[in-house]
């Protein structure tokens, strides 16, 4: 582990590194501020410009965008009252409030401290976990393979909240389109309609990028004008009592990153909840309970901290076991396989360089990010005015030319299009796009571990039951699939008794 | 769109897929088709709830709720929301018109084309923003993508480029 750690921070310190690091960075800021966007469609739009690039470079650009979209985010959030990525939208209750006391700088200052120190945490965790997690990996067989796939699908599935239904059942249309191309188990051809191009299967960077970017595209198309509508009006002064401000309030700071890390380690639960979470629990054990919402730096700091640290948190599952804790870190595992990284269980085992790579990256692109973001915060809050009609023929050709320029076939370009609108309808309809994509990319594991278990077994289906790692992770499983019924059951009873 | 329509459409969508899927994974034999059969017969059950769910009876609203996680006034009526079918289906088509002019003049020519056209007749933008900004994103994709990536760019089939 020191090994590769030395020889990732040599090539980190690289001019190529650092360079490819601060365009991520500053992507990532840009993507973060604009509503809309985020780092999602960041991330899938760099993916096909990525396939010429060595894949640490590849790595260390895609992890720059992870860590600096956060605080893009919550520029946006603090000077127009309009979160640029979902999770930012805890920072608008106080960030604008001060913003509009004139107080936008201590915001800033204050929101850039929490998240890089909150986003160090995240990341010093999943560095203490990795160790722990090789450990458990290295017990798993064919039947744990299978059901921890199961377990990544339900879980996500459930942590979509009031779409838990239409999450599964996306899940299952992700596993079908997983299945088309050829069949390693029967040696054939699977629902390929005697079409060539889809002999190798539907290639992941198209769907991505048309599920993420494209889709986005059609719904900002939809909603039209601009995406924030009056520029800041305050001058952006006092950043440094910001900055102090979190480190006096260092609980708040440790408790924010201990929610993000957890949150972000629970499949598919994402930073909206993290940093939701994060802000409530300091209303509630605050003392000066009334200040929130009217401009308290403390309702900055708790959010802030919990929506950067849940970027570690997230690789938790990503990087251990090939379930992605987030759509970012999903669309990070597109990353991976375009360069020839299987992801999954033995990822942690076989590329420790990868590991590393991303683990330095975040580190970097988390502090990088707040240094940048404070010099350009007036203009990154400007990025937000621009009008969707000029944004949108501008993503959609970048988003297409890189599909096309990845392996040179056509039918590329037509299949993110038809991914794009597929993700438009996913959007309107509520079906959760998370499910399909991590289905789209666990399928062939999950297929090759139930026929693998079968064979071990001599064909009997109850060696999935028989082992206690197996058995443990069906039973989690189970338990997420009955826990939107328990929600239901124990939210009634509370309703009755508060009737009563 | 009518709001019965526009709640059941995807599930009814959802469902006709399952079953294509159901079909088609019989054509194959032995284990190629043990895990798509599962796969369809899962799928065809949990559309055939979603569409029960979205009928609006109280006991597809119970089931609603019991699904979310959280009760719902079972006695309460469904609201009916009706959406304009036509800005989404002409925010569907952009991208498809694009894809077309592409496959026809290749990338080159149809960014400028598809941006003066976007901009012009679905944001209404003045002419002279939409020139700059046509030409301007032109330019940035061919010097990214031809220049300094060295990718090939789509040609389009009247310019020599090959499916």
């Amino acid at each position: 582990m020191f090994e590769a750690l030395g020889s990732g921070l040599a090539l980190l310190f690289t001019w190529q590194g650092t360079l490819y690091l601060c365009l991520g960075v500053f992507v990532g800021l840009i993507f973060g501020a604009v509503p809309g966007l985020g780092g999602t469609t960041a991330i899938a739009l760099l993916m096909p410009l990525t396939f010429g690039m060595e894949p640490w470079l590849a790595i260390t650009m895609i992890g720059g965008v992870m860590g600096a979209t956060s605080f893009g985010g919550s520029v946006s959030a603090i000077l127009l009252n309009t979160p640029g990525i979902a999770p930012n939208a805890a920072t608008c209750f106080d960030g604008y409030p001060l913003a509009q006391q004139g107080k936008a700088g201590m915001a800033i200052g204050a929101a850039a401290a929490a998240s890089s120190t909150g986003g160090l945490i995240g990341i010093f965790t999943l560095v203490a976990i990795i160790p722990i997690a090789k450990q458990i990996v290295l017990s798993f067989g064919p039947p744990e393979f299978f059901m921890l796939a199961m377990l990544g699908l339900s879980a996500i599935a459930v942590s979509t909240g009031n779409s838990f239904l239409r999450g599964l059942i996306s899940a299952l249309f992700g596993l079908m389109l997983a299945l088309v191309g050829y069949d390693a188990v029967s040696g054939g051809y699977r629902f390929t309609a005697d079409i060539e191009y889809l002999y190798d299967g539907i290639p992941l960077v198209p769907a991505l990028v048309g599920l993420f970017a494209l889709s986005e595209m059609i719904n900002l198309t939809v909603k039209g004008g601009t995406v924030a509508e009056a520029a800041p009006s305050r001058a952006i002064t006092g950043v440094l009592p910001g900055i102090l401000s979190v480190y006096r309030n260092w609980p708040i700071l440790l408790r924010g990153s201990a929610i993000g890390t957890f949150i972000g380690a629970l499949p598919g639960v994402g930073g909206t909840v993290a940093s939701f979470l994060a802000y409530t629990a300091t209303v509630q054990t605050a003392k000066d309970r009334d200040t929130f919402g009217k401009g308290n730096i403390k309702g900055v700091i708790a959010p802030e901290s919990a929506n950067n640290a849940k970027d570690g948190g997230s690789l938790v599952p990503t990087l251990s076991f090939g379930i992605p804790g987030s759509a970012e870190s999903a669309i990070f595992l597109g990353v991976l396989i375009l360069h020839g990284i299987e992801p999954g269980p033995m990822l942690l085992i076989e590329e420790e360089e990868v590991v590393v790579s991303i683990v330095l990256a975040l580190t970097a692109s988390t502090v990088l990010a707040s240094l940048f973001g404070l010099m350009v915060t007036r203009q990154l809050s400007m990025v937000t005015l621009v009008n969707v009609n000029i944004l949108v023929p501008a993503v959609v050709s970048v988003a297409l030319v890189g599909v096309y320029a990845l392996q040179g076939q056509f039918g590329d370009v037509v299949l993110a299009m038809v991914f794009g609108v597929v993700g438009y309808l996913m959007i309107r309809f509520e079906f959760p796009r998370i499910t399909l994509v991590i289905a789209l990319v666990l399928g062939e594991l999950a297929e090759r571990s139930y026929h693998q278990s079968i064979a071990m077994a001599d064909g009997d289906w109850t060696v999935f039951f028989v082992r206690e790692i197996s058995l443990l992770l069906f039973v989690v499983t189970a338990l997420c699939l009955l826990l939107p019924a328990l929600r239901y059951a124990f939210g009634r009873r509370r309703t009755g008794e508060g009737a009563a | 769109m009518n709001g019965f329509v526009e709640r059941m459409a995807p599930a009814a969508v959802g469902f006709a897929i399952a079953v294509v899927f159901l079909v088609w994974s019989h054509a194959y034999d032995g284990r190629a088709h043990v895990v798509p059969m599962l796969i369809g017969w899962c799928a065809a059950a949990l559309t055939l709830l979603d569409i029960y769910v979205q009928t609006g009876t109280r006991t597809g609203r119970a089931l609603r709720g019991i699904l979310s996680g959280r009760p719902l006034d079972a006695s309460a009526p469904e609201e009916a929301g009706a959406v304009k079918a036509s800005g989404p289906v002409r925010a569907c088509l952009w991208p498809a018109v694009f894809v077309a002019l592409v496959a026809v003049i290749g990338f080159v020519a149809a960014i400028p084309v598809y941006t003066l056209a976007f901009m012009r007749l679905q944001g209404r933008i003045p002419w002279r923003l939409c020139v700059i900004s046509a030409g301007l994103i032109t330019f940035v994709t061919w010097i990214v993508f031809e220049q300094l990536l060295r990718y090939k760019v789509f040609e389009g089939a009247l310019f020599g480029g090959q499916f």
